[in-house]
């Protein structure tokens, strides 16, 4: 899109994950680049939302780092940290709105502590967002109000309030129906043509796979690192190993 | 890139002047960066002047810089500002990109739509509300009272059924572990009671009956009370959190679709770990709190043979049943209240929250309320048994 395009914008180099002695994911290193919408496939329990964790530096990593725009990020410290939060936003895979408030304040919340734009100004951005994820009509309901992937949606309004530069997604298309899921596919596309956001997604629908990924990594629970690297297209053609490829072309593994 | 510093509020970034003002068009040149801080600067000047001027707008974006969705959320709403008062609304010379961003936001989609907002009740409603539920909720106890009973029938006819294991560790958790907190707070009201009542009743020359006072307040009434209320806060209000948050992960749906009954299967062995609980715990409590008195005694310089001449002559057995029988009622009915108002919860963390307080208001309410019946009852059958002195 513009001349560094080409340095990436997140840079995971050997990162070690780990959950007490268990380590879930053993020196992975990879790059997102600016601008792109970057898949992480893999079984279920394989350490997906894992790495998205260590991604948004929820976690100190055991081992390697994360660095987003060049800046060290696993490693930044309090201060550093909370002024690179801004540049990300976040739906994690169960929603995580908060319960007490409607869709609206949700949303609004991140605009509350973040701006200083007067409230109409909050609530018609609120509605801005909430209308890019076919939300308009809920604005007032609660979270307990809500379909799971009423909720989801709303938690990806949220993730966009602050117009972040990177968006994390945990499996934004799980449970939704195939027509919103694709609705929430072009969402994406739109957003990442034309306002330049990156996306790093964690999802297994193949649909969305395709519609959207510029590239994608697969991760492994055996081998606890990533098992292919590419567009999806070229992996659905020329898997590297039987678990691409019966990933790819939903096959049960024969072994 | 226009998203990476879009967020930055940093000194003034955007500005707005007046090109022309003529009868029925007013021109407007916006500069600057419109990201959430230049937008936050530009609101409201701008919309009121929109408003104020009530004509055709032109606005000229050559200068405009920067554009992210928030500074196209502000374009849009002084176009819907203009043409809500049947005026035309036009902008030039915005780059094409922030055009772009511009389309991904239409004009309907920046209003907040109103349905679904909650009306503030009137005082007519919130009362009338408020006696429903209260009926309501007398109705929901009772068909629990009913479901329990069915559900200890139940088990007692197939005690097989009966997780062992899992009664012994919420006795563990709401019996033994409770035992400080139970002595402590027995042990200070008894020395409380004892070291106070010791002045009054001297003036009389009627100080050893202070072991009677105590005695007989810790075994009949405070024991049981203070222990049951003690439980209702430990033990009563971790139930209903437990409960209340598998209610809010449809644990409890999981639970009815697989064909068990929630209250067979959560209720019953926490109410007979409780059931159990509570006389453990008050005993300890009355021994504690007589124990306190003599304590008190001991240092006024009487023997110990005195005092035990003075507790076994005016306390007897009947005083420490009537404490034990309130206490197993007490156990029953504060891990039942518990487990009620868990079940009862409805969706979101606050409504755990809300299960929590209403489990130990209503254990506590109940309590006493019961305590009263107690006592009434045992006054006149000791009126009627007994001549009083
Ligand atoms: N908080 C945690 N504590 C310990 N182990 C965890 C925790 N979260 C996840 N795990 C384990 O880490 C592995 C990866 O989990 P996760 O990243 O959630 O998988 P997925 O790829 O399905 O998102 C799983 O084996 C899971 O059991
Ligand atoms: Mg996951």
């Amino acid at each position: 899109m513009n001349a560094n395009s080409q340095n990436p914008i997140i840079s995971v180099r050997e990162l070690v994950a780990k959950y007490g002695d268990r380590t879930v994911l053993d020196r992975i290193t990879f790059e997102v680049n600016r601008g792109e919408i970057f898949i992480i496939l893999g079984g279920s329990g394989c350490g997906k939302s894992t790495l998205l964790k260590y991604m948004i530096g929820l976690y100190k990593p055991a081992g390697g780092q994360v660095d987003i725009d060049d800046e060290n990020f696993s490693g930044a410290d309090e201060e550093n940290y909370n002024r690179m939060l801004r540049k990300i936003g976040v739906m994690y895979q169960s929603g995580a709105l908060f319960g007490s408030m409607t869709i609206q304040e949700n949303v609004r919340l991140p605009l509350d502590e973040y701006t200083s734009l007067p409230l109409e100004a909050k609530n018609a951005v609120v509605a801005s967002k909430l209308a890019l994820v076919g939300l308009q009509d809920s604005a007032f309901k609660l979270p307990s109000e809500l379909s799971g992937g009423m909720i989801k949606r709303a938690a990806i309004a949220r993730a966009l309030a602050l117009n972040p530069a990177i968006v994390f997604l945990d499996e934004p298309s799980a449970g939704l129906d195939p027509i919103t899921s694709a609705g929430l596919d072009s969402t994406i596309i739109e957003l990442s043509r034309n306002l330049g956001i990156t996306f790093v997604i964690v999802t297994h629908e193949l649909a969305s796979i395709y519609a959207l990924a510029d590239r994608c990594i697969m991760l492994d629970a055996k081998t606890k690192g990533i098992i292919a690297t590419g567009k999806p297209a070229d992996l659905r053609d020329n898997p590297p190993n039987d678990l691409v490829k019966s990933f790819f072309h939903r096959q049960p593994l024969t072994s | 890139m226009p998203s990476a510093k879009e967020t930055a509020s940093q000194s003034p970034v955007a500005s707005f002047e007046i090109l022309n003002d003529s009868a029925d068009l007013l021109e407007l040149k916006i500069s600057g960066s419109l990201n959430a801080g230049g937008v936050a600067e530009l609101w409201t000047p701008t919309t009121q002047k929109i408003a104020q001027a009530g004509k055709n707008i032109r606005v000229d974006a050559s200068a405009v810089n920067l554009c992210d969705s928030t500074g196209a959320v502000f374009l849009r709403d002084l176009q819907r500002l203009a043409v809500s008062g049947g005026h035309q609304f036009q902008i030039d010379n915005l780059r094409p990109e922030f055009a772009k961003t511009l389309e991904i936001f239409p004009i309907d989609s920046i209003v907040p739509k109103k349905n679904g907002v909650r009306r503030s009740p009137n005082l007519v409603i919130t009362v009338g509300e408020a006696t429903w539920n209260l009926i309501e909720d007398l109705r929901n106890q009772i068909i629990f009272l009913g479901q329990l009973s069915a559900a200890l029938y139940h088990v007692m006819l197939h005690p097989r059924q009966l997780h062992v294991k899992k009664i012994l560790q919420i006795f563990q958790a709401a019996a033994v572990e409770g035992l400080p907190i139970v002595g402590l707070i027995s042990l200070l009201t008894g020395l409380i009671i004892a070291s106070q009542s010791v002045g009054p009743l001297r003036t009389y020359g009627a100080d050893i009956h202070v072991i009677y006072l105590v005695s007989l307040i810790m075994f009949r009434e405070l024991g049981p009370i203070m222990t049951a209320i003690l439980l209702a806060g430990r033990t009563g209000s971790a139930f209903a959190a437990e409960i209340g948050t598998m209610k809010v992960n449809e644990e409890l749906d999981a639970l009815k679709t697989m064909g068990l009954d929630p209250v067979r299967f959560l209720v019953v062995e926490r109410v007979i770990a409780g059931f159990w609980a509570m006389p453990f715990l008050t005993i300890y409590s009355m021994l504690l709190g007589s124990g306190a008195a003599f304590i008190v005694m001991l240092g006024n310089g009487y023997s110990l043979s005195a005092l035990y001449v003075e507790l076994t002559t005016y306390c007897n057995v009947t005083d420490v049943m009537e404490g034990m029988l309130k206490s197993f009622f007490f156990g029953v009915l504060v891990t039942g209240v518990g487990c009620l108002r868990g079940i009862q919860t409805r969706a979101g963390a606050s409504s755990v929250g809300i299960s929590t307080t209403r489990a130990v208001v209503s254990s506590i309410i109940l309590i006493i309320a019961s305590d009263c019946i107690f006592t009434f009852i045992s006054t006149t059958l000791r009126a009627t048994t007994v001549s009083m002195p």
